[in-house]
């Protein structure tokens, strides 16, 4: 390359190409900057520095530590992400399992029925669960009607909820991240098993569960981060009696208008989130280093 | 207890109502290498497949070593089956997939070990059993999935064209190698190929399946020499088939009129049909004459014209035009030939009785 | 044993797609109920609850939400393009890095990217954007990675010998990219542009920060409004704006589908 650039130095790349190229890209990079990175920035300088000196502090951090409510929240947070994360995983593999394996016509159905709800909106299926869940709703109606129960099951405004509504708006995701792993195993190997004697129970365990661990890893990591991050229902399944990060920067804008505070928590919720990604990453890397290893003994 | 290790019996089998195996019957005798050959579509994988158990067939009934297996899950089957893609278990080390099958059957742990290095050893990987599937070779992948099939003593080894993936001169190499393993093992072997070569190479029964039905079965030899039906001589090796608009019996030679010609060729075999209207031969059955031979009793000898000529190598092959619209393939050795025909050249063909077929369509 | 398996697995399918549907259902049939509370029954159904949308307080949110929706659509398209154009055709040096910062926005949390942004504007006291116009630059915030990344996979997808060949026949390059490139990605950005309209229209956690008191986005007004009430005025709101979204895909479906076979017709 530089040999020829040496040598004929008329044979340029041409340039104007290039420069447009940064051009075209100007705009996206303007709105990027001004309403992501500026703000990102400001949101991490507010939380290190003193509301009334702007002098570098960590006071709001050690607040963020040794307060009750704050660290409840982030106790919540965990509890409520890891319970999704594992609800959506279980009750999405067999879901998935049919999605990867099956060739009947049905499947359309099932794929469609499994994920359609997601174009429906957060609101309208965490509204559907109100109705359900409430005191006055589908299910106490129906206990208290029958007598089976004298006051209403307390099923609204408590984990519980957040927790039911959660895995119900992240299933669809789940069900892909699983369904595209699954289909990656090989049929033949399942039947390769069975050949030898497996039971479906047996293909199950030394086969297709092991050689989805990747599948579930992603559908964990998926579901906890969008669990963690999610806003809408916590607040309306919640409600005031369980809160998470989410719903409590919330609060700490808009009704207490602590901005320090506010920031200090988002910045917990996203070092939250980068910290389970990052494991993530780590998993993956070192699966294919073990890959590239066992090749190794090879050559 | 009769010496059948697999019978299926008026076996049919179809796919959303679209017929794919029609009133199969095919038994198996008790150690035979038998190959099922056939194109794909023909109906052999669904075959393999109703055999281990994968597939119910939709009427007739499937029996291994005499017992009727149709409802019985292919993990109670005790069948061996190499697939194509050798289905190795990438998360278990060879020595794990090999000894697979057993720890399914709860064999003792003990017993499992030596099993497992003598499965390794026939195959010849002694050696391997702690590396991972990926950490070996095509060919090497290939032997793991037979000793893992072989290690739990299956009554029947099924093989999905096992050797489709090698390149052709380890292909070759195993072709012997299986052969060789089947011997040492007296286990009966099922074979599934849709390479005729293979098939020659290793069975010692041929059974070529077209269109859901069985086309014609026997010994490689004698499927090759007298092919039944249009399609076998036409599948297996290379052939000349001829269309015969006339049938006469003048013993000892059955007269046949070429279809559109005068041509009048004699043939040697006796066919059981009715009716003949095809027969073919082979091209390596015809040979150059240098001038008209009188002297050669009821051989069949006719002029044509040399259209093409293809250098293979060892062989020159020849297309002869003998009549309007009617050319013979024939294959001659290269270096014997003292006089190389030029194209366009005029040539005088003979073929002995023998070597005309008579076809069943 | 293997009965027991499989009647298990069916169970669990069973009893998911039943979880995923159930909400749904009761939401419909709320809408259609006549009484105040939620009650089923198919016989008895009514369609005033729908009549009350007519009214300014949903039909307000509505068209704020679509004028926003259409807006960061049109905008995150348009951007959306330019980028991934300057990166995977053009392959700027850097193009990698560019990449990686254009996309950085996914991986925080929508919650924490709003936030940011009302402090940042409260900080440097551009609280008078509040409403339509922060609303617009969070949501192409939010959209824009989406759609650059569906646009530059179109365009890695794109066959480059197509351009060549194109090239070859005389064809410049403003010609190239009119009558080859653009056809080519135009699926995979028309998805991408529908896309950032569903997650505009429906978004909350962004705009629960950035609406104005008194005007605000539909998903909003509707979450305001539960905390007081679980009528079936509610239910009615959520059944329209599904119906309302299912249309915009199908529309967008149609336009994209038919350039879909076009793209399936020429190979």
């Amino acid at each position: 390359m530089s040999t020829i650039a040496l040598t004929a130095p008329a044979a340029m790349p041409p340039a104007p190409a290039k420069t447009s190229g940064y051009l075209v890209l100007a705009p996206s990079c303007l709105v990027l900057t001004v309403f992501f990175a500026l703000p990102m920035g400001t949101t991490i300088g507010m939380s290190f520095t003193d509301g009334e000196t702007l002098a570098p502090t960590l006071a709001h951090y050690q607040r963020f530590f040794s307060d009750g409510l704050s660290l409840a929240g982030l106790y919540r947070t965990t509890v409520m992400s890891i319970l999704v994360a594992v609800c959506v995983t279980v009750f999405g593999y067999p879901v998935a399992y049919y999605l990867a394996r099956s060739r009947s016509r049905w499947r359309a159905v099932v794929f469609a029925l499994a994920l359609a709800p997601e174009l429906a909106g957060v609101v309208l299926r965490t509204y559907g669960w109100l109705i359900i869940l409430e005191d006055r709703g589908f299910i106490n109606d129906a206990l208290l009607n029958l007598g089976i129960i004298a006051s209403p099951l307390p099923l609204s405004k408590n984990l519980f909820a957040v927790v039911v509504g959660l895995t119900h708006v992240i299933l669809p995701f789940g069900i892909l991240s699983l369904t595209t792993s699954i289909q990656g195993i090989d049929p033949n190997l399942e039947r390769a098993a069975q050949m030898l004697g497996a039971s479906r129970l047996s293909v199950l365990r030394h086969i297709v569960l092991p050689l989805s661990v990747p599948g579930i890893v992603s559908s964990l990591l998926i579901s906890f981060t969008m669990a963690a991050s999610a806003y809408a229902t916590p607040a309306l399944l919640g409600g005031a009696r369980f809160k998470v990060l989410a719903t409590m920067i919330y609060e700490q804008v808009l009704f207490y208008i602590d901005w320090r505070f506010a920031a200090v928590m988002a910045i917990a919720l996203l070092l939250m989130m980068l910290t389970v990604s990052f494991l993530g990453i780590r998993y993956e890397t070192r699966r294919s280093n073990r890959r590239t290893n066992s090749e190794g003994v090879f050559s | 207890m009769n010496s059948f290790d697999i019978e299926l019996v008026s076996v049919s089998k179809s796919f959303a109502g679209l017929p794919v195996i029609q009133d199969l019957n095919l038994e198996i005798p008790r150690g035979e290498f038998v190959s099922i050959l056939g194109p794909s579509g023909c109906g052999k994988t669904t075959t393999l497949n109703m055999i281990a158990g994968f597939n119910t067939p939709s009427l007739g009934d499937i029996r291994i070593r005499g017992r009727s297996q149709t409802r019985v899950p292919p993990e109670r089957r005790n069948l061996g089956l190499v697939f194509q893609n050798y289905a190795l278990f990438p998360h278990m080390t060879v020595a794990d997939n090999v000894g697979f099958g057993l720890r399914m059957r709860s064999t003792p742990k003990a017993e499992i070990e030596p099993a497992v290095q003598a499965a390794l050893r026939s195959v010849r990987l002694d050696g391997l059993g702690g590396r991972y599937p990926k950490a070996l070779s095509g060919g090497q992948q290939q032997r793991v999935a037979l000793a893992r099939a072989i290690a739990p003593r299956p009554t029947v080894l099924l093989l999905d064209e096992p050797l489709s993936n090698l390149d052709l001169k380890l292909r070759e190499a195993m072709r012997i190698e299986l052969k060789e393993i089947h011997e040492q093992l007296g286990m009966t072997f099922v074979y599934v190929t849709h390479d005729q070569e293979e098939a020659m190479a290793m069975s010692d029964r041929i059974v070529v399946m077209w269109q859901g039905a069985i086309a014609q079965q026997g010994k490689p030899d004698s499927i090759y020499r007298s092919p039944a039906t249009r399609f076998v001589a036409d599948f297996i090796g290379r052939s000349n088939v001829l269309s015969v608009s006339k049938s006469a019996r003048e013993a000892p030679f059955l007269h046949l009129t070429l279809e559109g010609s005068p041509i009048v060729l004699r043939s040697a075999c006796v066919g059981g049909a009715q009716t003949i209207r095809s027969c073919c031969i082979r091209p390596e059955c015809i040979v150059l004459l240098e001038e008209t031979q009188a002297d050669i009793v009821g051989q069949n000898q006719f002029d044509g014209v040399v259209r093409r000529i293809v250098n293979l190598g060892a062989h020159i092959e020849l297309l002869v035009e003998i009549a309007d619209g009617l050319r013979l393939t024939v294959l001659i050795r290269s270096g014997r030939s003292s006089f190389p025909p030029e194209p366009g050249s005029t040539v005088t063909l003979g073929v002995d009785p023998h070597d005309v077929q008579l076809l069943a369509d | 044993m293997n009965g027991v398996l499989s009647c298990l697995f069916w169970l669990a399918i069973g009893v998911v797609l039943a979880f995923i549907t159930l909400p749904l259902a009761v939401v419909v049939a709320a809408s259609l109920s006549p009484s105040s509370t939620v009650t089923f029954l198919p016989w008895d159904w009514t369609l005033e609850w729908f009549g009350a949308l007519l009214s300014d307080r949903w039909l307000q949110p509505f068209l704020l939400s679509f004028r926003i929706a259409t807006v960061v659509a049109a905008i995150s398209g348009v951007l959306g393009i330019l980028a991934a154009y300057a990166i995977v055709y053009e392959k700027i040096p850097g193009s990698a890095l560019i990449m990686a910062g254009l996309l950085s926005p996914l991986s925080v949390p929508q919650i924490v990217k709003g936030v940011a942004i009302v402090l940042f504007l409260s900080i440097i006291g551009l609280q008078g954007i509040l409403g339509t116009p922060a609303l617009i630059a969070a949501h192409v915030v939010l959209a824009l990675p989406f759609v650059t990344r569906m646009a530059a996979t179109s365009l890695t997808n794109f066959d480059g010998n197509l351009d060549r060949a194109a090239q070859s026949l005389g064809a410049t390059k403003r010609q190239r990219l009119q009558h080859i490139v653009l056809p080519m990605i135009k699926p995979g950005v028309l998805s991408g542009v529908t896309f950032a309209f569903i997650i505009s229209f429906n978004n909350i956690p962004l705009s629960v920060f950035l609406v104005r008191p008194g005007d605000t986005t539909l998903p909003i007004a509707v979450i305001n409004y539960l905390e007081y009430s679980l009528d079936p005025v509610m239910a009615a709101v959520n059944v329209a704006s599904m119906i309302f979204i299912l249309t915009v895909i199908f529309l967008f479906e149609k336009i994209g589908g038919f350039s879909t076979q076009l793209h399936g017709g020429s190979k």
